[in-house]
Protein backbone atom coordinates (compact mmCIF):
# COMPACT_ATOMS: atom_id res chain seq x y z
CA UNK A 1 0.00 0.00 0.00
CA UNK A 2 2.85 2.39 0.79
CA UNK A 3 3.95 2.22 -2.83
CA UNK A 4 0.68 3.96 -3.78
CA UNK A 5 1.61 6.76 -1.38
CA UNK A 6 5.09 7.01 -2.90
CA UNK A 7 3.62 7.18 -6.41
CA UNK A 8 1.11 9.80 -5.20
CA UNK A 9 3.91 11.86 -3.68
CA UNK A 10 5.79 11.72 -6.97
CA UNK A 11 2.69 12.90 -8.82
CA UNK A 12 2.25 15.83 -6.40
CA UNK A 13 5.85 16.90 -6.99
CA UNK A 14 5.37 16.49 -10.74
CA UNK A 15 2.30 18.77 -10.67
CA UNK A 16 4.14 21.35 -8.54
CA UNK A 17 7.10 21.21 -10.91
CA UNK A 18 4.77 21.56 -13.92
CA UNK A 19 3.12 24.70 -12.52
CA UNK A 20 6.50 26.13 -11.52
CA UNK A 21 7.78 25.52 -15.06
CA UNK A 22 4.88 27.43 -16.58
CA UNK A 23 5.43 30.36 -14.24
CA UNK A 24 9.12 30.40 -15.01
CA UNK A 25 8.39 30.64 -18.72
CA UNK A 26 6.27 33.73 -18.10
CA UNK A 27 8.53 35.41 -15.54
CA UNK A 28 12.26 34.93 -15.40
CA UNK A 29 13.12 37.43 -12.68
CA UNK A 30 12.31 35.26 -9.66
CA UNK A 31 15.22 33.20 -8.41
CA UNK A 32 13.07 31.20 -5.97
CA UNK A 33 10.83 29.94 -8.77
CA UNK A 34 13.84 28.53 -10.59
CA UNK A 35 15.22 26.88 -7.44
CA UNK A 36 11.81 25.43 -6.56
CA UNK A 37 11.29 24.10 -10.06
CA UNK A 38 14.71 22.49 -10.04
CA UNK A 39 14.26 20.90 -6.60
CA UNK A 40 10.77 19.61 -7.44
CA UNK A 41 12.08 18.21 -10.69
CA UNK A 42 14.97 16.35 -9.09
CA UNK A 43 12.74 14.92 -6.34
CA UNK A 44 10.25 13.81 -9.01
CA UNK A 45 12.95 12.00 -10.99
CA UNK A 46 14.29 10.46 -7.76
CA UNK A 47 10.88 9.09 -6.80
CA UNK A 48 10.35 7.86 -10.36
CA UNK A 49 13.62 5.90 -10.30
CA UNK A 50 12.81 4.49 -6.84
CA UNK A 51 9.38 3.35 -8.04
CA UNK A 52 10.91 1.78 -11.15
CA UNK A 53 13.43 -0.18 -9.07
CA UNK A 54 10.75 -1.38 -6.62
CA UNK A 55 8.39 -2.36 -9.42
CA UNK A 56 11.00 -4.17 -11.51
CA UNK A 57 12.39 -5.99 -8.49
CA UNK A 58 8.99 -7.64 -8.10
CA UNK A 59 7.88 -8.05 -11.69
CA UNK A 60 10.84 -7.88 -14.00
CA UNK A 61 10.25 -8.25 -17.71
CA UNK A 62 11.72 -6.58 -20.76
CA UNK A 63 8.33 -5.06 -21.50
CA UNK A 64 8.09 -3.36 -18.11
CA UNK A 65 11.74 -2.34 -18.24
CA UNK A 66 11.25 -0.64 -21.60
CA UNK A 67 8.11 1.15 -20.31
CA UNK A 68 9.91 2.52 -17.26
CA UNK A 69 12.92 3.47 -19.41
CA UNK A 70 10.59 5.31 -21.81
CA UNK A 71 9.20 7.30 -18.87
CA UNK A 72 12.71 8.14 -17.71
CA UNK A 73 13.56 9.27 -21.25
CA UNK A 74 10.64 11.72 -21.09
CA UNK A 75 12.09 13.14 -17.86
CA UNK A 76 15.58 13.41 -19.38
CA UNK A 77 14.18 14.92 -22.57
CA UNK A 78 12.50 17.61 -20.46
CA UNK A 79 15.84 18.29 -18.78
CA UNK A 80 17.56 18.51 -22.18
CA UNK A 81 14.92 20.94 -23.49
CA UNK A 82 15.32 23.18 -20.44
CA UNK A 83 19.12 23.15 -20.65
CA UNK A 84 19.01 24.09 -24.33
CA UNK A 85 16.74 27.05 -23.56
CA UNK A 86 13.85 25.62 -25.57
CA UNK A 87 11.46 25.61 -22.61
CA UNK A 88 9.41 28.52 -23.92
CA UNK A 89 8.58 26.77 -27.16
CA UNK A 90 8.37 23.10 -26.14
CA UNK A 91 8.13 23.15 -22.33
CA UNK A 92 4.32 22.91 -22.30
CA UNK A 93 4.23 19.82 -24.52
CA UNK A 94 6.97 18.02 -22.64
CA UNK A 95 5.43 19.03 -19.31
CA UNK A 96 2.10 17.55 -20.42
CA UNK A 97 3.94 14.36 -21.45
CA UNK A 98 5.46 14.21 -17.98
CA UNK A 99 2.09 14.57 -16.32
CA UNK A 100 0.69 11.78 -18.53
CA UNK A 101 3.72 9.63 -17.63
CA UNK A 102 2.97 10.20 -13.97
CA UNK A 103 -0.70 9.37 -14.44
CA UNK A 104 0.38 6.04 -15.96
CA UNK A 105 2.72 5.52 -12.99
CA UNK A 106 -0.13 6.24 -10.57
CA UNK A 107 -2.50 3.87 -12.35
CA UNK A 108 0.09 1.13 -12.56
CA UNK A 109 0.40 1.22 -8.77
CA UNK A 110 -3.23 1.71 -7.91
CA UNK A 111 -5.09 -1.21 -6.46
CA UNK A 112 -7.82 -2.40 -8.82
CA UNK B 1 -25.84 -39.48 25.02
CA UNK B 2 -24.78 -42.94 24.00
CA UNK B 3 -23.44 -41.55 20.74
CA UNK B 4 -21.48 -38.85 22.60
CA UNK B 5 -19.89 -41.42 24.91
CA UNK B 6 -19.09 -43.64 21.96
CA UNK B 7 -17.47 -40.68 20.14
CA UNK B 8 -15.43 -39.79 23.22
CA UNK B 9 -14.22 -43.35 23.61
CA UNK B 10 -13.32 -43.60 19.93
CA UNK B 11 -11.38 -40.27 20.10
CA UNK B 12 -9.45 -41.55 23.10
CA UNK B 13 -8.63 -44.71 21.24
CA UNK B 14 -7.27 -42.69 18.34
CA UNK B 15 -5.11 -40.42 20.52
CA UNK B 16 -3.86 -43.32 22.61
CA UNK B 17 -2.79 -45.33 19.58
CA UNK B 18 -1.30 -42.34 17.68
CA UNK B 19 2.50 -42.26 17.71
CA UNK B 20 5.04 -39.64 16.78
CA UNK B 21 7.47 -40.46 14.02
CA UNK B 22 10.58 -38.37 13.54
CA UNK B 23 12.13 -37.58 10.17
CA UNK B 24 15.04 -37.91 9.49
CA UNK B 25 15.91 -39.41 12.92
CA UNK B 26 13.76 -42.55 12.50
CA UNK B 27 13.23 -42.56 8.75
CA UNK B 28 15.42 -40.74 6.26
CA UNK B 29 12.54 -39.68 4.02
CA UNK B 30 8.97 -38.54 4.59
CA UNK B 31 7.67 -41.14 2.13
CA UNK B 32 9.33 -43.91 4.12
CA UNK B 33 7.85 -42.54 7.33
CA UNK B 34 4.37 -42.51 5.78
CA UNK B 35 4.76 -46.11 4.58
CA UNK B 36 5.53 -47.19 8.13
CA UNK B 37 2.95 -44.98 9.83
CA UNK B 38 -0.39 -46.07 11.13
CA UNK B 39 -3.68 -44.30 10.89
CA UNK B 40 -3.70 -41.11 13.01
CA UNK B 41 0.06 -40.96 13.52
CA UNK B 42 1.98 -37.71 13.65
CA UNK B 43 5.08 -37.32 11.52
CA UNK B 44 7.41 -34.60 12.77
CA UNK B 45 9.88 -33.38 10.16
CA UNK B 46 13.07 -31.60 11.17
CA UNK B 47 14.51 -28.76 9.15
CA UNK B 48 16.05 -29.44 5.77
CA UNK B 49 15.14 -29.75 2.12
CA UNK B 50 13.28 -32.93 1.16
CA UNK B 51 12.96 -33.89 -2.51
CA UNK B 52 10.00 -36.24 -2.72
CA UNK B 53 6.59 -36.72 -4.25
CA UNK B 54 4.57 -37.46 -1.14
CA UNK B 55 1.34 -39.44 -1.41
CA UNK B 56 -0.92 -39.72 1.63
CA UNK B 57 -3.80 -42.17 1.66
CA UNK B 58 -4.60 -42.43 5.36
CA UNK B 59 -5.40 -40.07 8.23
CA UNK B 60 -2.21 -38.60 9.67
CA UNK B 61 -0.53 -35.34 10.56
CA UNK B 62 2.57 -34.16 8.73
CA UNK B 63 4.20 -31.32 10.62
CA UNK B 64 7.38 -29.30 10.21
CA UNK B 65 9.08 -29.09 13.59
CA UNK B 66 11.08 -25.96 12.80
CA UNK B 67 8.58 -24.00 10.74
CA UNK B 68 8.24 -23.24 7.04
CA UNK B 69 11.41 -21.14 6.61
CA UNK B 70 13.65 -24.10 7.34
CA UNK B 71 11.61 -27.08 6.16
CA UNK B 72 11.29 -27.21 2.40
CA UNK B 73 9.47 -29.83 0.33
CA UNK B 74 10.32 -30.04 -3.37
CA UNK B 75 9.13 -32.64 -5.88
CA UNK B 76 11.47 -35.37 -7.06
CA UNK B 77 9.39 -35.49 -10.23
CA UNK B 78 8.24 -31.90 -10.93
CA UNK B 79 5.42 -33.11 -13.18
CA UNK B 80 3.67 -34.52 -10.09
CA UNK B 81 2.35 -32.74 -6.99
CA UNK B 82 4.69 -32.25 -4.06
CA UNK B 83 2.02 -33.61 -1.70
CA UNK B 84 -0.98 -35.57 -2.95
CA UNK B 85 -3.71 -36.54 -0.52
CA UNK B 86 -6.10 -39.00 -2.09
CA UNK B 87 -9.20 -40.96 -1.02
CA UNK B 88 -8.85 -40.29 2.67
CA UNK B 89 -9.81 -37.92 5.46
CA UNK B 90 -8.41 -36.12 8.54
CA UNK B 91 -4.97 -35.34 7.16
CA UNK B 92 -3.09 -32.38 8.59
CA UNK B 93 -0.24 -30.56 6.83
CA UNK B 94 1.42 -27.91 8.97
CA UNK B 95 4.23 -25.44 8.54
CA UNK B 96 6.16 -26.41 5.39
CA UNK B 97 7.51 -24.56 2.39
CA UNK B 98 6.11 -26.45 -0.59
CA UNK B 99 7.56 -25.42 -3.94
CA UNK B 100 8.57 -26.22 -7.49
CA UNK B 101 5.90 -28.54 -8.93
CA UNK B 102 4.53 -28.13 -12.45
CA UNK B 103 1.37 -29.89 -11.23
CA UNK B 104 0.49 -28.65 -7.73
CA UNK B 105 2.07 -27.87 -4.40
CA UNK B 106 -0.71 -29.64 -2.55
CA UNK B 107 -3.31 -31.76 -4.34
CA UNK B 108 -6.37 -32.95 -2.46
CA UNK B 109 -8.32 -35.53 -4.43
CA UNK B 110 -11.53 -37.06 -3.03
CA UNK B 111 -10.44 -36.01 0.46
CA UNK B 112 -12.52 -34.93 3.44
CA UNK B 113 -11.96 -33.04 6.69
CA UNK B 114 -8.28 -32.34 6.09
CA UNK B 115 -6.31 -29.26 7.01
CA UNK B 116 -3.49 -27.25 5.50
CA UNK B 117 -2.16 -24.71 7.98
CA UNK B 118 0.70 -22.21 8.18
CA UNK B 119 2.66 -23.23 5.09
CA UNK B 120 4.43 -21.29 2.34
CA UNK B 121 3.35 -22.57 -1.05
CA UNK B 122 5.22 -21.06 -3.96
CA UNK B 123 6.33 -21.52 -7.58
CA UNK B 124 3.98 -24.39 -8.40
CA UNK B 125 1.42 -24.56 -11.18
CA UNK B 126 -1.49 -24.81 -8.76
CA UNK B 127 -0.53 -23.71 -5.27
CA UNK B 128 -3.33 -25.75 -3.74
CA UNK B 129 -5.56 -27.90 -5.94
CA UNK B 130 -8.69 -29.33 -4.34
CA UNK B 131 -10.72 -31.73 -6.50
CA UNK B 132 -13.87 -33.63 -5.60
CA UNK B 133 -13.19 -32.92 -1.94
CA UNK B 134 -15.25 -31.49 0.89
CA UNK B 135 -15.11 -30.16 4.46
CA UNK B 136 -11.42 -29.29 4.21
CA UNK B 137 -9.77 -26.27 5.78
CA UNK B 138 -7.03 -24.14 4.20
CA UNK B 139 -5.91 -21.51 6.68
CA UNK B 140 -3.08 -19.08 7.44
CA UNK B 141 -0.92 -20.06 4.49
CA UNK B 142 1.14 -17.82 2.23
CA UNK B 143 0.49 -18.87 -1.36
CA UNK B 144 2.52 -16.88 -3.84
CA UNK B 145 4.20 -16.94 -7.28
CA UNK B 146 2.23 -19.98 -8.43
CA UNK B 147 0.29 -19.94 -11.69
CA UNK B 148 -3.01 -20.21 -9.80
CA UNK B 149 -3.00 -19.75 -6.03
CA UNK B 150 -5.89 -21.93 -4.88
CA UNK B 151 -8.07 -24.00 -7.23
CA UNK B 152 -11.27 -25.62 -6.04
CA UNK B 153 -12.74 -27.91 -8.68
CA UNK B 154 -15.99 -29.78 -8.03
CA UNK B 155 -15.46 -29.36 -4.30
CA UNK B 156 -17.98 -28.26 -1.71
CA UNK B 157 -18.20 -27.13 1.92
CA UNK B 158 -14.52 -26.26 2.23
CA UNK B 159 -13.17 -23.33 4.22
CA UNK B 160 -10.44 -20.98 3.03
CA UNK B 161 -9.56 -18.66 5.90
CA UNK B 162 -6.86 -16.08 6.58
CA UNK B 163 -4.52 -16.95 3.73
CA UNK B 164 -2.23 -14.59 1.86
CA UNK B 165 -2.68 -15.47 -1.80
CA UNK B 166 -0.68 -12.72 -3.50
CA UNK B 167 1.34 -12.23 -6.67
CA UNK B 168 0.39 -15.41 -8.46
CA UNK B 169 0.99 -15.46 -12.19
CA UNK B 170 -2.60 -16.04 -13.19
CA UNK B 171 -5.45 -16.11 -10.66
CA UNK B 172 -5.65 -15.87 -6.88
CA UNK B 173 -8.45 -18.33 -6.22
CA UNK B 174 -10.62 -20.19 -8.73
CA UNK B 175 -13.83 -22.02 -7.90
CA UNK B 176 -15.13 -24.26 -10.66
CA UNK B 177 -18.42 -26.04 -10.03
CA UNK B 178 -17.74 -25.76 -6.32
CA UNK B 179 -20.56 -24.95 -3.95
CA UNK B 180 -21.17 -23.84 -0.34
CA UNK B 181 -17.53 -23.01 0.36
CA UNK B 182 -16.54 -20.27 2.80
CA UNK B 183 -13.77 -17.87 1.72
CA UNK B 184 -13.09 -15.34 4.44
CA UNK B 185 -10.35 -12.98 5.67
CA UNK B 186 -7.91 -13.78 2.88
CA UNK B 187 -5.89 -11.38 0.76
CA UNK B 188 -5.88 -11.98 -2.99
CA UNK B 189 -3.67 -9.05 -4.02
CA UNK B 190 -1.36 -8.41 -6.94
CA UNK B 191 -2.29 -11.50 -8.92
CA UNK B 192 -1.76 -11.11 -12.65
CA UNK B 193 -5.33 -11.87 -13.68
CA UNK B 194 -8.35 -12.23 -11.33
CA UNK B 195 -8.22 -12.06 -7.57
CA UNK B 196 -11.31 -14.21 -7.01
CA UNK B 197 -12.95 -16.21 -9.80
CA UNK B 198 -16.23 -18.11 -9.59
CA UNK B 199 -17.27 -20.31 -12.51
CA UNK B 200 -20.55 -22.21 -12.24
CA UNK B 201 -20.24 -22.16 -8.47
CA UNK B 202 -23.24 -21.53 -6.26
CA UNK B 203 -24.06 -20.59 -2.67
CA UNK B 204 -20.52 -19.75 -1.60
CA UNK B 205 -19.79 -17.20 1.12
CA UNK B 206 -17.06 -14.75 0.16
CA UNK B 207 -16.60 -12.08 2.80
CA UNK B 208 -13.93 -9.81 4.28
CA UNK B 209 -11.32 -10.59 1.67
CA UNK B 210 -8.98 -8.12 0.06
CA UNK B 211 -8.68 -8.24 -3.74
CA UNK B 212 -6.58 -5.31 -4.90
CA UNK B 213 -4.04 -4.76 -7.68
CA UNK B 214 -5.27 -7.64 -9.78
CA UNK B 215 -6.37 -7.14 -13.39
CA UNK B 216 -9.89 -7.86 -12.13
CA UNK B 217 -10.80 -8.07 -8.47
CA UNK B 218 -13.77 -10.48 -8.36
CA UNK B 219 -15.15 -12.24 -11.44
CA UNK B 220 -18.39 -14.22 -11.20
CA UNK B 221 -19.60 -16.24 -14.18
CA UNK B 222 -22.72 -18.42 -14.40
CA UNK B 223 -22.96 -18.58 -10.63
CA UNK B 224 -25.93 -17.93 -8.37
CA UNK B 225 -26.76 -17.54 -4.70
CA UNK B 226 -23.27 -16.49 -3.64
CA UNK B 227 -22.89 -14.09 -0.72
CA UNK B 228 -20.14 -11.67 -1.76
CA UNK B 229 -19.91 -8.93 0.83
CA UNK B 230 -17.48 -6.61 2.63
CA UNK B 231 -14.58 -7.42 0.35
CA UNK B 232 -11.96 -4.73 -0.15
CA UNK B 233 -11.42 -3.79 -3.80
CA UNK B 234 -10.95 0.03 -3.87
CA UNK B 235 -12.33 0.47 -7.39
CA UNK B 236 -13.43 4.09 -6.85
CA UNK B 237 -9.91 5.20 -6.11
CA UNK B 238 -9.16 5.03 -9.84
CA UNK B 239 -11.30 8.07 -10.50
CA UNK B 240 -10.85 10.04 -7.31
CA UNK B 241 -7.14 9.80 -6.58
CA UNK B 242 -5.67 11.56 -9.67
CA UNK B 243 -8.04 14.53 -9.22
CA UNK B 244 -7.22 14.79 -5.52
CA UNK B 245 -3.51 14.59 -6.30
CA UNK B 246 -3.69 17.43 -8.84
CA UNK B 247 -5.35 19.60 -6.18
CA UNK B 248 -2.75 18.56 -3.63
CA UNK B 249 -0.02 19.41 -6.16
CA UNK B 250 -1.43 22.93 -6.64
CA UNK B 251 -1.77 23.49 -2.88
CA UNK B 252 1.73 22.13 -2.32
CA UNK B 253 3.10 24.48 -4.97
CA UNK B 254 1.43 27.51 -3.34
CA UNK B 255 2.78 26.64 0.11
CA UNK B 256 6.24 25.93 -1.29
CA UNK B 257 6.24 29.26 -3.15
CA UNK B 258 5.45 31.18 0.02
CA UNK B 259 8.21 29.42 1.94
CA UNK B 260 10.78 29.99 -0.80
CA UNK B 261 9.71 33.60 -1.24
CA UNK B 262 10.27 34.23 2.47
CA UNK B 263 13.71 32.69 2.30
CA UNK B 264 14.78 34.46 -0.88
CA UNK B 265 13.21 37.85 -0.12
CA UNK B 266 16.30 38.88 1.90
CA UNK B 267 18.74 37.60 -0.64
CA UNK B 268 17.32 39.34 -3.70
CA UNK B 269 16.15 42.37 -1.74
CA UNK B 270 12.55 41.91 -2.71
CA UNK B 271 9.58 41.96 -0.37
CA UNK B 272 6.81 39.47 -0.87
CA UNK B 273 3.96 41.95 -0.33
CA UNK B 274 4.93 43.98 -3.41
CA UNK B 275 4.71 40.96 -5.66
CA UNK B 276 1.72 39.97 -7.79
Amino acid sequence: MWIVFLASLGFIFAVASFIGGFRMVRRTDHVEEAVMHRINGYITVGIYVALAVIFLKDRFSLFYLSLWTLGLMVHLFKLFIARKGLGVRYGGYVGAMLIITWLVVIFSHLPS
Amino acid sequence: MAIAVLLLVSLNVVSASATEILVPQQYSSIGEAIENAGSGDRILVSKGTYRENIVITMPLVLEAKDGPQDTVLEPLDPSKPVIKIVDTEKVGIKGFTIKGSRAAGLHLLRTKRSELVGSFIEENYHGVLIEYSSYNMISDNTITRNTDGISLYYSSNNMVLGNTVNKNNDKGIVLLSSHRNVIRNNSFDGNYWNGITLLSSHNNIITNNSAVQNSYAIVVTESAGNLIRDNYTMRRLYFILPVVLVYLGIIFYQIERKIFALYYSDKVKRIWKFRD
